[in-house]
């Protein structure tokens, strides 16, 4: 009875599909471990080992992954029951209905966990007993070799502070510990071998620390003791301990490189080991052997001799494991559907019932659901038929009782009682059948909304790309010809989003003329300029990017234009009679000598001979400036310099040669002006 | 003289001694408390104590014939660690211990045919590349 209760819960069921379904994912990560094995045969030891060690990893990663799907499948099927029907009708089903069949997934799960403890136990005692090794018969080794090892942990790059003991346990090299490492030497050993020799396999020590191996070595034990009836399993753990020791080997040769000495230095420890830990095992192919090969280049001895029977087993292991997977479920429970409680309930049916059968296509799926839906409707008659017998027994009951119990009335009672009876009985079966179908619907419905709901993430998502590029327009074109320098860095240093908003409706109430108005002037007029210069400038580029288009934007539209555009050279001279902050009697020349259909600033007109560049700062100076040229009678051009609101620049000229040039030069200079010579 | 089979089984504090004795052959108390401190705290008298006592068991033996005593273990290294290995629980657990043990040789001890084999690998090699 207890035994039962144990199995009872839907988690042993799962547990059991889980370690099951473990079979053939375990075998099939070695498989996948093989080949990578293969293919990967020139690669380092250390890249062999990771592959390994991922492949491990791979391995309680496989079977969470599947024990949460078939956990969270489930659930809505465990869930469900207590909802009504089953629990009211369940005493009715106990006691007529036949023993329901042996659940031997559910089995599994207890004898498993019984496994694992007594493996952790026996890991645990071991762990203690490594342990203990670091304090129990040990003594410090002589301070000189101390002193070599930490030269050598220097050339291993290893920072942490690693003790070198003498121990008369240990039979063999070893490193205990991970965060406080200890490297045990066997006592005799650091006088036995030569002092090459004792460097080069205490290198192979701290190679292990700084690989922390140790940890590895735990974190192996455990996948190991978790999965200890995979024969896969085992057989990448053991890959994982000899890529470790072959990593190890190649860092020794790679600080010492004689090889021979390192390989001597292991047979000797080798020979002259006492047995304590463990008798001597028969010849089981021993990696010693093959890493001896290695280190000495032997032909052939990177590939691991049983390679084919490894292969071959791998592949036996996997056919058992395929062909116990086919066996533990009918073909309904295929693993793409195994997450379906549909399907995971459908095994506590009655085999009387029929077991549905394989349902590889959408079609059969929706004749499937069709006929829950059938079933359905014909649980719900058959509960109001239910309803309405037991009403009419109830009323009948009464009537009985107040007549005083005549026993014609109670032999038909019984006949419909018994009647009753057999239809709750089909109905409680069908009722589990439509159970299957509701919770097919829930899961449904779930998908349906975790759909919806990563649409209106993505929508989201959208919705605040575009404020983004919004934003970005409003830096590089809206306000890209009125923003100062310093607002641009301060704006582009800005972290959020709300901060940029903040800054946007700062900039332009900066520049509000009337503040205390809700209309913003200036923001009108400037987005008006933008609109404006898009609608007349535009040629191949959009309008607020020519020449003209900045100009409008910047200083407003011109007092006067010159339009000359029907010339052979297209021409057009705008003149403003005062710019705010610029200065009075400003000429912007555009023309568009390449007959591109874009009129461009005149910067300078290089053809018609030099210029001489003054360059105006003061706002009311540039007016003056350009007058008293002007009535002095100097040819000049006056224009606004691009990114610098405030200043001009006034060209004087052209000047077809070089001595009309000096000649104005000597007068601009008689007038106070330091002019530079332009293009 | 007691009998091989009569000396007692060393205690922790014991086998530290014996270990620095079998590590560094014969010493005086100085010696082996110098050793002993240079990996954990140890008072002198505690490890003077200690030898005496150990000297009475038969563990050690005390060579008086200088002024400074000097001590050896009276019994061989492997002679201990086989007694010690005797232990029914050591034996249970070592295999399990032996998997996690992280070191330049493997848990298991090779085989006779094996140990050969490598012999003769050096040798090869050895000729190869004298």
């Amino acid at each position: 009875m207890t035994l039962h209760l144990w199995l009872a819960p839907p988690l042993a069921h799962e547990l059991g599909r889980a370690l099951a379904h473990f079979l053939w994912q375990g075998a099939l990560l070695a498989a996948a471990l093989r080949v990578t094995l293969f293919l990967g045969a020139e690669r380092s030891s250390r890249w062999r080992h990771q592959a390994a060690l991922f492949c491990l990893l791979a391995l309680p990663l496989a079977f969470g992954i599947t024990l949460a799907l078939s956990l969270s499948g489930g659930h809505s099927t465990v869930a469900a029951p207590p909802a009504a029907p089953r629990v009211v009708f369940n005493p009715v089903i106990a006691g007529d209905a036949p023993a329901a069949p042996v659940d031997w997934l559910a089995w599994l799960a207890p004898l498993w966990m019984g496994g694992v403890i007594l493996f952790y136990a026996f890991r645990l005692a071991g762990w203690l007993r490594v342990d203990r090794m670091r304090r129990r018969g040990v003594c410090a080794a002589p301070a000189e070799w101390q002193q070599r090892l930490r030269a050598l942990a220097a050339a291993v790059r290893i920072s942490q502070p690693v003790v070198l003991l003498e121990s008369c346990l240990a039979g063999v090299p070893l490193v205990i510990g991970y965060w406080r490492p200890v490297i045990l030497m066997p006592l005799g050993a650091l006088a036995g071998l030569s002092v090459e020799q004792v460097e080069a396999i205490l290198i192979h020590e701290l190679a292990h620390i700084r690989r922390a191996d140790y940890l590895v070595s735990m974190a192996q034990s455990l996948i190991e003791g978790l999965f200890f009836f995979h024969p896969a399993v085992w057989w990448i753990s053991a890959v994982v301990r000899a890529e470790r020791e072959y990593a190890c080997d190649d860092v020794v040769v790679a600080l010492r490189p004689d090889a021979r000495a390192y390989a001597a230095a292991l047979t000797t420890l080798e020979q002259s080991r006492w047995p304590a830990i463990q008798p001597a095992a028969a010849s089981n192919g021993g990696n010693l052997v093959r890493r001896i090969r290695r280190l000495l280049g032997e032909p052939g001895s990177a590939q691991v001799p049983n390679a084919r029977v490894a292969a071959l087993a791998g592949a036996l292991a996997l056919v058992v494991a395929v062909a116990a997977a086919l066996v533990a479920w009918p073909p309904t429970k295929s693993f793409a559907q195994s997450a379906s409680p549909a399907e995971s309930s459908a095994d506590k049916q009655e085999p009387a019932k029929g077991i549905e059968p394989a349902h590889q296509s959408i079609e059969d799926l929706q004749e499937l659901l069709a006929g829950k839906q059938k079933k359905i409707q014909e649980a719900e008659e058959t509960v109001e038929r239910a309803q309405e017998l037991l009403q009419r027994n109830a009323a009948d009951l009464d009537r009985a009782l107040q007549n005083g119990g005549a026993h014609s009335v109670d032999f038909a009672l019984e006949e419909r009682m018994r009647k009753a009876e057999a239809a709750l009985q089909e109905l409680a079966a069908q009722v589990r059948q439509s159970q299957d179908l509701v919770d097919q619907q829930r899961l449904t419905a779930l998908l349906n909304q975790l759909d919806a709901e990563q649409q209106a993430g993505k929508s989201q998502q959208l919705l605040q790309q575009q404020e983004r590029a919004l934003r970005q327009k409003w830096l590089n074109e809206d306000v890209a010809y009125i923003i100062s320098p310093e607002e641009r860095r301060e704006f582009l240093v800005l972290q959020t989003d709300a901060d940029r908003d903040r800054f946007i409706e700062r900039f332009w109430q900066r520049r509000d003329p009337t503040p205390d108005t809700a209309e913003n002037e200036f923001k009108e007029e400037h987005y008006r300029r933008i609109a404006y210069a898009n609608e007349h400038f535009a040629s191949s580029v959009p309008g607020w990017k020519t020449d003209r288009g900045r100009i409008y934007i910047v200083y407003g539209p011109p007092d006067e234009i010159e339009d000359h555009r029907s010339e052979s050279v297209p021409r057009q001279v705008w003149r403003y009679v005062h710019i705010d902050r610029v200065g009075y009697d400003i000429e912007v020349e555009f023309t568009d000598p390449g007959g591109t259909g874009e009129l461009r600033m005149v910067a300078a007109p290089a053809s018609h001979g030099s210029y001489w560049q003054l360059m105006v700062s003061a706002s009311d100076a540039a007016g003056a400036v350009a007058r008293s040229l002007r009535t002095g009678g100097f040819p000049i051009l006056t224009y606004p310099v691009q990114g610098r609101p405030g200043m001009v620049q006034v060209l004087v000229g052209p000047y077809p040669d070089e001595a009309s040039l000096a000649k104005a030069k000597a007068a601009l200079e008689a007038g106070g002006y330091h002019p530079v010579r332009g293009q | 003289m007691t009998k091989s089979s009569d000396l007692p089984r060393p205690t922790d504090a014991e086998l530290e001694i014996l270990t620095v004795l079998w590590s560094r052959g014969p010493a005086t108390v100085r010696d082996v408390h110098s050793t002993i401190s240079r990996r954990r705290p140890a008072h002198y008298t505690t490890v003077l104590k200690l030898m005496q006592i150990m000297t009475d068991k038969g563990l050690v033996k005390r060579d008086e014939k200088q002024r400074a005593h000097i001590y050896s273990a009276s019994r061989p290294r492997e002679w201990t660690q086989r007694q010690l290995a005797g232990d029914l629980l050591e034996r249970a657990f070592a295999g399990s211990a032996s998997s996690l043990l992280v070191g330049a040789l493997a848990a298991r001890k090779a085989s006779a045919a094996e140990l050969a084999e490598l012999r003769k690998l050096l040798e090869e090699y050895g000729e190869d590349k004298p």
